[in-house]
């Protein structure tokens, strides 16, 4: 599903018209639902707080919400822009305080909606109006003034949903009646945001978005043969960064389950990520292998030695319990036993392959 | 040097943002002369560098579109000490603050982590971190001073004109070392200037492979050997830092391939120095490497948090690979004294 914020009713109205599916929410008045369109709209209110809050309320009502794209109007801090100019978003920022030059440090990247066009940054003014001076030094960090795109975005990167938005120019740089011209135009903006929005974009396309499971996630998470723990499932999309799905792999991959058949789907799973782990970190593979053999191995009641957990250091530690002769023989005979210089030859990298 | 103009000759910068107190500066005004036409129109004065650039998180990819340039005076401490292993020997090692952030987009490059803008800052007063300069090396003799700690020492500097201002002051200081480190082939100056032992053109090489898909927007390997075969040519001390060695399934092929191709360029006898460093992060700046280039080729190495906290390659692999690279560098003829590890 996709939803389509506004700020005020005026900016959407003819969004309102247009989608007759659009039924309002039955507790959240402002929130419309078309289920026949997968399409929703929210009307979020002025300002950062209002919008943050309205997007996270409706994000919990929504749950299968793909994508959220902002549309309504903006100032202009650019003075190449002209009103009725329509723009997409390209950085959300926002100001604490323009006239104490106090910004949020925090921005969000909006997600890119038309290759075709370029994009430009916004700011979100706390205050309503500015003076010339507060545009100017928003001038500084973005194109466009609003007051909630920033807080959309906010919202949005909370619930990991993409966000874009469109603007249209209501006022210029230089404009001092910035709320009268909008009210007037309002109508006139909402009707040119819709047919750039039926032009460009398509809700159908954004609804059926490519998931981003990769190949080798999908194989190894639907196996028949295969049990994994949620543990394993995390494990999985590590190693899927790394490891992809040839041809090689799989055969490699059904070998191993073939030669543990017998055994239980949770026991062939240690196995095959026992083979991924040697794929994703050969080096630590193999320092794990000879660490077991060389000094996990001299391990007994009485004595424990371990390596540097990260393998950074050539030094291996000991504790041990000593109660009479015969265990400080058994220690001080597997002490003996260790060979401290071939582990330090391994540590830096003597035997790798 | 014909046909090696620096690889980003024309910088086009979004906005030029301008101390108020610095406008009538003649670096200020070189600066503009240097810079295309019509950057008088994107000229903003503000009142300090520091109410804009770093006042909110600028996405580091945005120095691909949307880079702005910033001339401002340095305030605070113009000279630090370097970190530990920073270079060969016992000398002392400090950095000068000469500009923030680079117009190159290595995908490893700490800056991408370490400023909250990718925006370029350069600080014009020389003057006062001239004089610092002098006094931290009348106090350290034989110190190191290292210009591009947090950017190019050559890139930008046909455009900032910094390059004859070292020079006339490590003249007047030899008992001070400066070191420039880069990528550029910006060389065109540096060819005009007399050599001096105590000033040192430092070049970071990689493979081709890394060069072309790692080093984003810098010159090619044989346009930066060219360059520093023709500084060798001139006279100057050249220093090379194989850094950072980046793991590839050909990483011995690669480099076995590279230490020849800069064999057969450079006069290696004639290398003041050459580092070996493996590729490592801060934690902060992986994440934020993670989330610009997730399809880098440098994911396919196996990175683990190390003794520090920075996340590298596990001991054995580093050890094995510098290793590699010091046997076959030998080969070639360079002295093993002159090779040292970086940041190990």
């Amino acid at each position: 599903m996709i939803l389509l914020t506004f700020a005020h009713r005026l900016e959407a109205k003819a969004f309102l018209s247009y989608f007759k599916d659009l039924k309002a929410h039955p507790v959240y008045k402002n929130l419309y639902i078309s289920e026949k369109d997968q399409l929703a709209l929210l009307l979020s209110g002025e300002g950062i707080l209002s919008s943050a809050t309205s997007l996270s309320s409706a994000c919990t009502l929504l749950p299968n919400l793909k994508k959220v794209i902002n549309l309504g109007v903006a100032g202009a801090l650019n003075p190449s822009f002209k009103v009725g100019d329509i723009l997409i978003g390209k950085i959300a920022y926002a100001s604490k305080s323009s006239e104490s030059k106090n910004m949020q440090f925090k921005s969000f990247p909006l997600e890119e909606l038309l290759n075709e066009f370029s994009s430009y940054d916004i700011v979100s003014a706390e205050e309503r109006v500015l003076n010339t001076s507060e545009k100017k030094y928003l001038s500084h960090f973005g194109d466009l003034v609003d007051r909630e795109i920033w807080g959309l975005a906010y919202s949005a990167n909370q619930f990991n949903i993409p966000i874009s938005s469109i603007k249209i120019i209501s006022d210029s740089k230089d404009d001092e009646e910035f709320c009268q011209t909008v009210k007037d135009s309002a109508l006139k903006f909402s009707n040119d945001l819709l047919s750039f929005f039926l032009e460009y974009i398509s809700v159908k396309e954004i609804n059926v978005k490519k998931s981003e499971i990769t190949d080798f996630e999908k194989y190894f998470s639907s196996h028949p043969n295969i049990f994994l723990t949620t543990a394993q499932k995390n494990l999985l999309r590590k190693f899927s960064k790394k490891i992809k799905l040839t041809d090689q792999l799989i055969s490699e991959t059904e070998e191993i389950i073939n030669r543990h058949i017998e055994k239980r789907p949770k026991d062939i799973s240690k196995h095959v990520f026992d083979f991924f782990e040697k794929l994703y970190s050969p080096t630590i593979y193999h320092l794990n292998q000879v660490a077991r053999e060389s000094i996990f191995s001299l391990n007994s009641p009485q004595i424990k030695f371990s390596p540097d957990p990260i393998f950074e250091s050539p030094e291996i530690s000991f504790s041990g319990k000593l109660k009479n002769e015969k265990h400080k023989d058994e220690i001080i005979s597997k002490i003996k036993c260790l060979k401290i210089d071939e582990w330090s030859e391994t540590i830096n990298g003597d035997h790798l392959v | 040097m014909n046909g090696l103009k620096p690889s980003m000759e024309t910088i086009l910068f979004n906005k030029i943002f301008i101390e108020s107190d610095l406008i009538d500066d003649s670096i200020t005004k070189q600066i503009l002369e240097r810079l295309p036409k019509d950057s008088e129109k994107k000229v903003h004065l503000i009142d300090r560098y520091d109410e804009i650039f770093g006042k909110v998180k600028k996405p580091y990819l945005e120095k691909r579109k949307n880079l702005n340039l910033f001339i401002a005076k340095k305030k605070g401490s113009l000279v630090k000490e370097a970190p530990a292993a920073y270079g060969l020997g016992r000398e002392k090692h400090f950095y000068f603050i000469n500009s923030y952030n680079c117009i190159y987009e290595c995908e490893y490059c700490y800056l991408q982590g370490f400023f909250s803008s990718p925006d370029i800052v350069t600080f014009i007063n020389w003057n006062e971190i001239k004089e610092e300069i002098i006094k931290v090396a009348n106090e350290n003799h034989n110190c190191w001073f290292h210009a591009g700690e947090f950017s190019d020492s050559l890139a930008l500097s046909h455009i900032t004109g910094e390059l004859s201002r070292f020079h006339q002051l490590f003249k007047d200081l030899p008992h001070a070392k400066l070191e420039l480190r880069t990528k550029s082939i910006n060389i065109k100056e540096a060819l005009t200037l007399t050599p001096l032992d105590n000033v040192i053109f430092s070049f970071s090489i990689s493979t081709e492979e890394s060069c072309k898909e790692i080093d984003l927007k810098t010159p090619p390997l044989k346009h930066r050997l060219k360059a520093i075969k023709s500084l060798q040519e001139r006279g100057h001390t050249v220093g090379l830092h194989l850094d950072p060695i980046i793991w590839t399934p050909d990483w011995s092929e690669e480099h076995q391939n590279l230490i020849h191709q800069i064999s057969q360029e450079i006069d290696l006898t004639q290398i003041s120095y050459l580092s070996l460093g493996v590729v490592r992060f801060t934690e902060s700046v992986y994440h934020q490497f993670q989330k610009n280039y997730p399809e880098s080729t440098i994911h396919q190495g196996e990175f683990k948090r190390s003794f520090d906290n920075k996340v590298r390659y596990p001991r054995a692999l580093r050890q094995k690979m510098m290793l590699f690279l010091r046997d076959e560098l030998t080969k070639k003829g360079v002295q093993k004294k002159i090779i040292y590890d970086c940041m190990e």
